[in-house]
């Protein structure tokens, strides 16, 4: 049991920081819409591991259907003129990657000196302790985000709908 | 039954991706490219969330709740920026800034949306700024979208003075009413 769990975390973590590296580096946008859905894939396979199967059952219309969907359909609808593979980078790129490497590089260390509590009793289904959570303690952010997303849902459908309208009418 | 990988490993993975996440967006050129960079870092903050709440035995699910505000927050994100692109790519000049106006307004309602979250963080000295100011911004956006000129003050101010006096008379009448009511039970 052991053993196959260890298994499945290294094939997902490799898959994980592999297609997030391949996101970056990748020329095609489209193959780089297609690996971040992959690296949220490997992550909703994380948190299964972790028991978190809610989260799991969430990740994975949200982020791999939604979210990808949503910038997949921006690719389709903006012309992408073809460049050079040297526009390709900000040209402060080596200065940001060493950036980076500074910040990362303290905190990778650090994330290896955290540890499991000492009671680690199992715990059943994750679905009934979210609930309640977001039922008593949450209530109230979670009542202010769903006013937004129907906001902006509206403001969605606004938008089409005027366009729509203005095709009817041809141009003035 | 959960397998036993140690909660270092997934924080470690959870960096790992956090900074593929930063180098992208210091690194590329591509709009659409950093929009994914700063999905995968979002992604990242989701694992480190989940795996501290479930291995670090408090009883109950905060890591998780806050996870499914992540979702939210980067649902939002990606519309907005879904609008701020279309908004560069219309024809018409009125529709490009009315689109960039949205977008920016519906930036500003979600980031006072997120100050509503502070307290729940640990943060209980701020006074709760966000829920007035998101209710204004919201007033704001749905005006823009209501009426299709972008932004008239003198109308804007207009409505705002009937509204603020319907609501005074409203709670005015309230005040009779509880007066009327507090002198019958004491008399």
């Amino acid at each position: 049991m052991d053993a196959v769990g260890l298994l499945i975390f290294g094939a997902l973590a490799i898959g994980i920081v592999g297609a997030g590296l391949a996101v970056v580096f990748v020329d095609r946008i489209t193959a780089a819409a297609l690996l971040m859905a992959f690296t949220f894939l490997c992550n909703a396979g994380m948190f299964v591991l972790l028991g978190a199967e809610t989260i799991a059952a969430f990740q994975v219309p949200i982020y791999v259907g939604a979210i990808t969907g949503l910038i997949l359909y921006g690719v389709m609808f903006t012309p992408q003129a073809p460049r050079a593979y040297g526009l390709f980078f900000q040209r402060q790129t080596r200065w940001g990657a060493v950036l980076a490497a500074l910040i990362a590089l303290p905190v990778m260390t650090s994330a290896f000196s955290f540890h499991d509590a000492a009671s680690l009793r199992p715990r059943g289904v994750d679905l009934p302790a979210i609930a309640t959570s977001v039922f008593t303690d949450f209530a109230f952010p979670f009542e202010v985000a769903s006013v937004l997303l129907l906001a902006a849902m509206v403001g969605a459908i606004v938008l089409v709908r005027r366009e729509g309208k203005v095709g009817r009418e041809g141009p003035p | 039954m959960t397998t036993l990988v140690p909660l270092s490993a997934f924080i470690a993975v959870s960096g790992a991706l956090f900074f593929v996440g930063v180098a992208g967006v210091l690194v590329r050129r591509n709009a659409v490219v950093i929009l994914m960079s700063v999905e995968l870092m979002l992604n990242a903050a989701n694992l480190a969330f989940v795996a501290f709440s479930r291995r670090l035995g408090i009883v109950d699910e905060r890591g998780s709740v806050f996870v499914i505000f992540v979702f939210v927050v980067a649902m939002l994100g990606a519309s907005l920026f879904m609008i701020y692109r279309r908004g560069h790519t219309t024809g018409s000049r009125f529709d490009r800034a009315r689109l960039r106006y949205l977008a920016l307004v519906g930036a500003l309602a979600a980031v006072f949306t997120i100050l509503d979250y502070l307290p729940y963080v640990g943060l209980h000295d701020i006074p709760p700024v966000g829920t007035v100011l998101t209710l204004v911004f919201l007033y704001i956006l749905s005006q823009s979208i209501v009426r299709s000129r972008l932004l008239d003050l003198y109308e804007l101010a207009g409505r705002l003075g009937v509204l603020t006096a319907l609501s005074f008379t409203l709670a005015g009448i309230f005040l009779l009413f509880h007066l009327f009511h507090f002198r019958q039970i004491h008399w």
